[in-house]
């Protein structure tokens, strides 16, 4: 049986999930959220679980989640169309079956351990592969982006904001 | 305090995309295609002349009232692709402006004279005419007088400060940076449209001027193709956009006009003459296309920085540019950069542990960016502006090992800087590398980091190239003038002439060279 990290190290099964993963993308019959326009459940749990792991040791806290959740969708909904399908790729990375293997995981990511996480970014983080490392600045700043555009993280890093400026 | 919007947006010439619910043919003598630097300079100059003009902008019109310093706002509405546009491989993130007044809105606004060497280089190697330094200082003295570009007279913030310092210490070259602005209140965000008009952007300028002198602006329009016939550009086919102008309508505006100039920045005028088919006989629309390259550093020192509060840019060192013949290697411009809690979390790209102990240390995070003058050296080619499958453009853009080199020898030279003012730590911003204590430690590590893209952040805010000029039609795309070689009636007046990257900030350098070639333009 070949070992995943063999996979990764030819880089042609990653390569070719990713790449192919358009036409995967227009076969998913995923409806969004009620709450939501392009996240579904499984998107919301796993972009909750990532979140968490990505911000931890901020004042981040698990009942903040709905209006981060809503800020990094509608930092998604404000980009182009292709880049929106992008996105929705990355997403099936760590929701299709293959894309759970490669990155060693069997079940849901949305159900994973902080410390499975942690372990998962730091892989891609460093990986041999260009397409992977993308795949983790595109969460991270998704992540941030969305968590530092809201004054209610200022406090937390020492930003007081901009000045109020008088009329 | 108050401002006087200077466009009124209840004005028959002020257009929005998204009230066109029906075809329209229109006719004018001009129309200009973008309305940054480039396009809102051509539109002022020919409209001073008399001539009947047109604006088309695909962003946003927003105005001075609206800039609320907020990186959740300004992001979205003022820049393309929410300031997260990306190269093809994803290896360097593009800021490019998105709105009436383009890059000049959101700019730092940072203003330099083309140096004399890249405007030398042009007229030698890539048969460039009419543009020697002497040739060229009325109109860079006129666009001063016009953008009230001046010497900044305040103290420089603790961001630039530590540039300073260092330089200092270390016996560096450095400068004093001018900048576009009159009444600055020093606030620091000039990123996200100055929320006083004190930047002298063209939607504050050049753009209410032109309208002034009767020019038609129309916001939410995209370009989607000149129209040519028997070599002749007769007109521009644009298109509504929504009110995220990322999606356009069915509804088209089609503008008859003598004369069209395309000003949509070096991404977009390439694409416009993509998308259209412009006769290129020599394959030469959207190559070479230039980035400066920039890397970062950045510093924790022992007092508050601060970088987000006043005037972005003020100090500057040329050290690096000047010591380096174009023949050898690769030389860079360092600069300080201003950061807001959204674009430091971005640019740094890491989660948990590292990321906490950054953003927690945010008020004494200092950082130094090092702009790589990229196209004069066979080893630096530049990138190629290409059309995705919807016809959008995207840049694909690949480092190679000579510029690679040159971000190595920037990022130790940024530390050395730093730890000569006093940081008492040392980050190259690259996922492998770690803060380092000492200038030593750094010196090592850096020499041992792989120069990887996603792995080195690489950002950069000035895009030209890819409809070079030259008197030589196989090796540009339009003539000194700006006028295409192979289309009659068709100008390109942007970042985009230029043959190289312009080795320093360029905005004033797009000015200069769309006000010669607007007052030249027969009509």
């Amino acid at each position: 049986m070949i070992h995943r990290r063999t996979f990764f190290k030819t880089g042609i099964i990653g390569a070719a999930l990713l790449g192919g993963a358009y036409s995967i993308t227009s076969s998913l019959k995923s409806t969004p959220h009620p709450d939501y326009k392009f996240f579904d459940k499984e998107d919301l749990s796993i972009m909750g679980v990532f979140s968490l792991v990505i911000l931890k040791g901020t004042s981040i806290k698990e009942e903040d989640l709905p209006k981060l959740l809503k800020d990094i969708e509608a930092a998604i909904m404000g980009l182009p169309p292709l880049v929106q399908l992008e996105v929705k790729e990355l997403m099936l990375l760590f929701r299709l079956r293959p894309g759970r293997w490669l990155l060693g995981r069997n079940a849901p990511w949305g159900e994973a351990s902080h410390e499975d996480v942690d372990a998962m970014l730091n892989d891609i983080k460093f990986h041999s592969l260009p397409i992977f490392r993308g795949a983790y600045a595109a969460l991270c700043e998704l992540v941030t982006a969305s968590y530092y555009a809201n004054s209610n993280s200022w406090k937390g890093i020492g930003y007081p904001g901009p000045l109020e400026l008088s009329e | 305090m108050s401002f006087i919007e200077p466009i009124n947006i209840n004005s028959n010439q002020v257009i929005d995309g998204r009230e066109i619910v029906n075809d329209l043919n229109l006719e004018f003598d001009v129309v200009v295609i973008g309305s940054g630097s480039g396009g809102a300079m051509a539109a002022k100059v020919l409209s001073d002349r008399g001539y009947k003009v047109f604006i088309a902008e695909e962003g946003p019109l927003k105005l001075t009232s609206e800039f609320k310093m907020r990186e959740s706002k300004a992001y979205p509405e003022l820049y393309q692709e929410s300031a997260g546009r990306l190269t093809k491989d994803k290896g360097i993130k593009i800021l490019q402006g998105r709105n009436v007044g383009g890059g000049t809105t959101i700019n730092w606004t940072t203003s330099f004279k083309t140096p004399k060497r890249s405007l030398d280089w042009w007229i030698d190697r890539w048969k460039v005419s009419g543009c020697t330094t002497e040739e060229m200082l009325p109109h860079f003295a006129e666009v001063e007088k016009q953008m009230g570009i001046s010497p900044w007279e305040l103290p420089a913030n603790e961001n630039n400060e530590v540039l300073g310092r260092g330089l200092s210490k270390l016996g560096l070259s450095q400068g004093s940076i001018s900048r576009n602005v009159v009444d600055c209140q020093n606030l620091g965000y000039c990123g996200m449209g100055c929320p006083v008009g004190a930047k002298q952007s063209t939607l504050v300028s050049l753009i209410p001027d032109a309208i002034n002198n009767g020019a038609t602006l129309g916001h939410h329009l995209r370009c989607e193709k000149i129209i040519t016939k028997k070599g002749i550009a007769e007109a521009v086919v644009l298109r509504s956009m929504d009110k995220t102008c990322l999606r356009p309508s069915s509804v088209s505006i089609k503008i008859k006009a003598k004369k069209i100039i395309l000003a949509a920045g070096a991404i977009g005028s390439p694409a416009i003459l993509l998308r259209s088919k412009i006769d290129d006989p020599h394959k030469l629309v959207g190559k070479r296309t230039f980035v400066h390259p920039v890397c970062l550093s950045g510093a924790m020192m022992s007092e508050e920085v601060g970088a987000w509060q006043g005037a972005p840019q003020v100090i500057y060192s040329d050290h690096f540019l000047e010591t380096r013949p174009h023949s050898g290697k690769i030389g860079f411009k360092l600069e300080a950069a201003p950061i807001h809690p959204v674009i430091l979390a971005s640019v740094i790209e890491m989660h948990g542990e590292k990321h906490r102990y950054v953003m927690e240390n945010y008020p004494y995070f200092q950082v130094v960016i090092a702009l790589l003058r990229d196209g004069f050296h066979p080893e630096s080619i530049g990138g190629e502006v290409y059309l995705k499958d919807d016809g959008t453009p995207g840049l694909d853009y690949k480092i190679t090992p000579y510029v690679w080199k040159g971000i190595r020898d920037a990022w130790l030279a940024s530390a050395e800087i730093q730890f000569a003012a006093g940081a008492k730590k040392v980050w190259p911003i690259h996922r492998e590398a770690d803060f380092y204590n000492t200038w030593s430690e750094a010196k090592a590590s850096i020499n041992r980091l792989p120069l990887e893209i996603l792995k080195a952040k690489i950002v950069s805010a000035h895009v030209m190239g890819g409809c070079a000029m030259s008197e030589d039609e196989k090796l540009g795309v339009v003539d000194s003038l700006g006028k295409h070689h192979h289309t009659d009636n068709l100008y390109v007046m942007d970042g985009s002439i230029f043959p190289t990257s312009v080795a320093t900030n360029p905005m004033e350098s797009i000015l200069s060279f769309a006000l010669k070639n607007a007052q030249a333009l027969k009509i």
